[in-house]
């Protein structure tokens, strides 16, 4: 597994929290540990995978149990805050789904993660659309413009369309 | 992710309101496994000033217990704002405060920390600051604790912080 994985489900990195503050409070305390940049980076770089990260939840929710207070609270808190910076599925589908929640041995990690949610709805939206130049000849009328086709569906660029790379795909 | 469990509701609350008749969301909070009692008691023995009122417990946090006779959990600290507005709490200053009167731990961007009762308060020095002790419960699975109003476990976690001092006596004046 891991080390990061490991660590943030450590009962070292658990105690080393301390008492749980309120929501607000304990998300900034979240973001300033040395786990937060090191799990930020490397789900940032794919060493994290969605996939590592949903098996690793899985496992995590096998301890749960209905009456007594979720082990690994401030662990989900901690991954809530860590995904709030990123704009892939995974973290709005874990934000989403964990802020909606009506479970009372999770209540650190559930508000933590509403928090969370509300910070990465402000984050720019990246929309792309992926445009495939036609194979076809594009017709008479379109040959003064840009012609290319989204998909199946061709598409006529306005005049004056300029193609750019986009900084973040670079 | 977490289909399975967005199926099942186990929040408990508490039809609690403010005086002026606003409900307080609220969430009694289940009960505590041995990893947070050792959890309790290693935080413990770093305050030895501490002393210890109640074992580690779950139901009530710190607001629960300030504004919910120990009944529930307040986590939502929009909330511990809203109850201060209607139930009539004025900030007064350290000198003037008196058992009973509560203690509110800011960060240094004003985010709430922590509520508690202040219990007792000792002059150190004649003229000198009072030096209130309070009764505490840390969060919604720790113990009860009398501590020193600097005595914080927050501290450890190098958190800058303020405290306001609030009081309901209707009779107090600030001047």
């Amino acid at each position: 597994m891991i080390e990061t994985l490991k660590r943030i489900k450590s009962e070292d990195f658990i105690i080393s929290l301390g008492y749980n503050l309120p929501p607000h409070a304990m998300r900034k305390l979240l973001i300033r540990t040395d786990e937060h940049e090191r799990f930020c980076q490397e789900y940032g770089f794919g060493s994290i995978t969605d996939d590592i990260l949903r098996n690793y939840v899985s496992e995590l929710m096998q301890e749960f149990s209905v009456g007594s207070k979720f082990p690994y609270d401030a662990t989900l808190a901690f991954i809530a805050v860590c995904l709030e910076s990123s704009s892939s599925t995974l973290a709005k589908e874990f934000l989403s789904d964990l802020s909606k929640l009506k479970l009372s041995e999770m209540s650190l990690c559930i508000n933590v993660a509403k928090i969370s949610l509300m910070e990465n709805r402000k984050l720019p939206q990246l929309k792309s659309k992926e445009f495939i130049y036609s194979r076809e000849s594009p017709p008479e009328s379109h040959m003064d413009r840009p012609y290319v086709s989204a998909g199946s569906s061709p598409v006529v660029m306005p005049p004056g369309t300029v193609f750019k790379e986009h900084p973040l795909a670079a | 992710m977490f289909e399975h469990y967005l199926l099942i509701r186990t929040i408990k609350e508490l039809k609690l309101d403010t005086r002026q008749g606003e409900p307080i969301e609220n969430s009694i909070a289940p009960s505590v496994q041995d990893s947070q009692r050792k959890r309790d008691e290693l935080i413990e023995r770093e305050h030895p000033q501490w002393v210890r009122r109640k074992d580690t417990c779950g139901v009530y946090n710190c607001a629960g217990h300030v504004w919910a006779a120990r009944r529930t959990a307040i986590y939502n600290t929009e909330e511990w704002d809203k109850i201060i507005e209607h139930d009539g709490y004025k900030e007064i200053q350290q000198e003037a405060v008196q058992p009973g009167d509560l203690a509110l731990y800011l960060d240094e961007s004003g985010e709430a920390l922590h509520v508690g009762v202040i219990i007792s308060i000792k002059l150190l020095t004649k003229g000198g600051q009072p030096q209130p002790s309070l009764l505490s419960k840390w969060d919604d699975s720790s113990g009860e604790f009398v501590h020193l109003y600097s005595d914080v476990h927050f501290r450890n976690l190098n958190i800058e912080y303020n405290i306001k001092y609030y009081t309901d006596r209707e009779d107090w004046q600030n001047d």
